[in-house]
């Protein structure tokens, strides 16, 4: 226990120096801030602000932090500049009812049950300043739930039926979550969850609170620290795509090459029911998008025997996207699984429970994540659940469709490895749907324009809420593609940017990228002749366009020369809307043009 | 004059040590407010490996009348 006690104070005081430190290299001019947050608390939050701090700057940012008057959130809200100097890229709300409704609260359990339904007004009124917060900020924004109330005194009546604390607390949570729900963009941080983690009785500071009106111990900030750098992680960094997994020991208890079907754990009872709720996690993962596939040495027909005949399973064979099973070294196998998926390794989590595998894989693959299987079998689901690489924060219809997408792909390529190129793009029967974007496909785009990497013009990054700035502007125009084939529909894949000048008839091609589920197409021709066709429509008559080479955007290396542009200076290059090539034979493009 | 707990003193007030002597306190000290006292209780209880009642957080009204609850707290500022 002493360890433990020890490791959390050693992380309590790291966390603090790493923001001092980072404060002073900011004020010295070393470094240069580039992500900037304002904090709002009905209590004292400046404690919290080297955990947020510290947590965030580890992630990658270069955070700066501006705290907002105590118990003021009504007015930041409705105002946020005047409590935030400056630009402005996220807003963290933190609040309980202790301050925020503490009449009311008051009133509620020294026996008044209309204080509630004052309550639920304030409450209301608080969900409306939320709303018009969200209005008049851009940026992301974080607000938490109400915490579990710190105060006991009246605990033999705390869940009394409809006069308790209890009744209170659960009565206003599930109003505020109903008052969440309602609105988009609105991203929520779990402070009574985050209590109850950690257990009430060791998360208060009762010195803290009555003397600076500050609830909290150091380690239970470093806790909301660390939630809150989840948030951004989930809103900023790149989700891993696919839970690439070993059989044996990892799926199920036991080798089913020496055990046979009958003599591997899997089932009712310690340790196959821990296998069963693991298949179950990653079959949850597969829901929300994230494919799954198998990395095994093993013989084949063992494990698909398991797949197909074992009724402990799950997992079934139809939820595998790809599999590399035999006896060929994992860090070999797992390229090939990448490229069955046509996603790059860096999008790999691997699960093993053989140290050894993990740490070649660690070795030859490093941007691989490598996950060992915890020893104790017990302890796996909990391990497991704690994975933060596929937060994500928006599951979007794209997502869900996306694991089986990609086993249609590798159909796909079956197909392609038998035939010529041209006969293959003949016989898919490919059609392009040509559109502009509703409000509903705007999350979708901001998605593309934040993840595609690898046939990406410009590779120009922008959040939701820059994208929905230029969906209003008229000076430009956002097109669309949404593809089928024979094998089945890859959904919204393409996005182009247009930025008009319609006097001097030019425009200008700021975004242009395709989703690498349809790359080897042709369909990039049939998305810049679909442009090109509005263009001349609108009256324009020239295109600008930029190629920005990065690491991984090779694939659309030719694109520009391929179309009709030529290179104007360094990477500045223009064509005449004329000269822009029609839409290759084997696609047929439709348009839907709003 | 300096020990442990100025050393501690100015990097959490950032001020240079030797601005700090046994009088300094939140009177003379603008950096010193009640969020700094805040920081100030937790800096010590971390570095110093102790806990303080709510009344001694009180009677800290200034450094040296803080080095005396550390040091009856059998603590020590030697400068290693």
């Amino acid at each position: 226990m002493a360890l433990v006690a020890n490791a959390d104070k050693r992380a309590v005081s790291e966390a603090k120096s790493a923001w001092r430190a980072h404060q002073k290299a900011v004020k010295s001019g070393e470094v240069k801030t580039n992500y900037s947050i304002g904090l709002a608390g009905s209590f004292t939050v400046e404690s919290l602000e080297p955990f947020i701090g510290s947590t965030i700057l580890a992630s990658g940012f270069k955070p700066t932090i501006k705290i907002a008057a105590y118990n003021q959130l009504f007015q930041v809200c409705l105002n946020h500049t005047n409590h935030f100097s400056g630009k402005l890229d996220c807003i963290i709300i933190i609040w309980r009812i202790e301050e925020l409704l503490a009449n009311e609260f008051k009133d509620f359990i020294s026996g008044k049950p209309e204080a509630l339904q004052k309550a639920k007004d304030t409450l209301a009124e608080f969900s409306a300043a939320i709303s018009s917060l969200r209005e008049s900020f851009k940026g992301f924004l974080i607000v938490s739930t109400p915490p579990y109330p710190q105060d006991t005194t009246t605990f033999v009546n705390w869940n009394n039926s409809s006069t308790g604390a209890a009744f209170f607390f659960k009565t206003l949570s599930l109003k505020w979550a109903e008052l969440l729900a309602a609105k988009e963009q609105v991203y929520i941080l779990d402070l009574d969850l985050l209590q109850r983690i950690s257990g009430m009785d060791s998360i208060f500071d009762a010195r803290k609170w009555y003397l600076y009106k500050q609830p909290y111990k150091d380690l239970f900030l470093l806790q909301l620290g660390l939630a809150i750098s989840r948030l951004f992680n989930a809103r900023y960094m790149v989700p891993k795509k696919c839970l690439v997994m070993d059989c044996d020991n990892t799926l199920w208890g036991g080798i089913v090459g020496e055990d046979g079907l009958e003599g591997i754990q899997l089932g009712q009872g310690f340790p196959g029911s821990v296998f069963q709720d693991i298949q179950q996690m990653a079959l949850n993962w597969r829901e929300q998008g994230i494919s799954l596939a198998l990395l095994s040495k093993n013989n084949e027909g063992d494990v698909k025997q398991v797949f197909l005949n074992h009724d402990g399973m799950i997992l079934k064979w139809q939820h595998i996207s790809a599999w590399q099973i035999n006896w060929q070294p994992k860090h070999e196998n797992i390229k090939e699984i990448a490229k069955d998926l046509n996603i790059g390794v860096d999008s790999l989590v691997f699960l093993d429970d053989n140290p050894y595998e993990i740490a070649q894989m660690q070795e030859y693959c490093p941007k691989v994540t490598s996950i060992q299987v915890p020893e104790d079998p017990a302890f796996y689901p909990a391990m497991l659940a704690g994975i933060t690489c596929f937060d994500k924060l928006e599951t979007t219809t794209e997502d869900l469709k996306r694991a089986s997408m990609m086993q249609a792909e590798q159909d796909r390529e079956q197909v392609r490895n038998s035939m010529s190129s041209q006969t293959f793009l003949e016989s898919l029967d490919l059609r392009v749907t040509f559109f502009t974007p509703q409000q509903q496909h705007i999350e979708r785009v901001a998605q593309l324009i934040n993840k595609t990497n690898q046939f990406n013009l410009t590779t120009v990054r922008r959040n939701s809420e820059e994208v929905q700035a230029i969906f209003a502007d008229t000076s430009y125009r956002i097109y669309c593609i949404q593809i089928d084939d024979r094998f089945g529909e890859y959904g919204l894949t393409g996005v182009a940017i247009i930025k008009l000048d319609i006097a001097k008839k030019v425009s200008h091609l700021d975004t242009f990228l395709l989703s690498c589920r349809v790359l080897g197409r042709g369909v990039e021709g049939a998305f810049i002749s679909a442009i090109a066709k509005d263009m001349d429509s609108l009256g324009i008559t020239s295109m600008k366009g930029s190629f920005i080479a990065t690491k991984k955007n090779s694939p659309a290396k030719s694109f520009l020369p391929d179309h009709g542009f030529t290179l104007q200076k360094s990477t500045n290059w223009l064509a005449t809307i004329a000269d822009i090539p029609p839409t290759p034979e084997y696609i047929t493009i439709k348009a839907l043009l709003g | 004059m300096s020990d442990l707990l100025v050393q501690l003193f100015a990097e959490i007030l950032e001020l240079p040590e030797e601005d700090f002597s046994d009088d300094t306190a939140p009177e003379n000290t603008p950096k010193w407010d009640s969020l700094a006292s805040m920081s100030l209780v937790s800096g010590m209880e971390d570095r110093f490996d102790v806990e303080f009642s709510t009344m001694e957080i009180m009677k800290m009204r200034n450094l040296g009348i803080t080095r005396k609850i550390l040091t009856q707290k059998g603590v020590s500022f030697e400068a290693e």
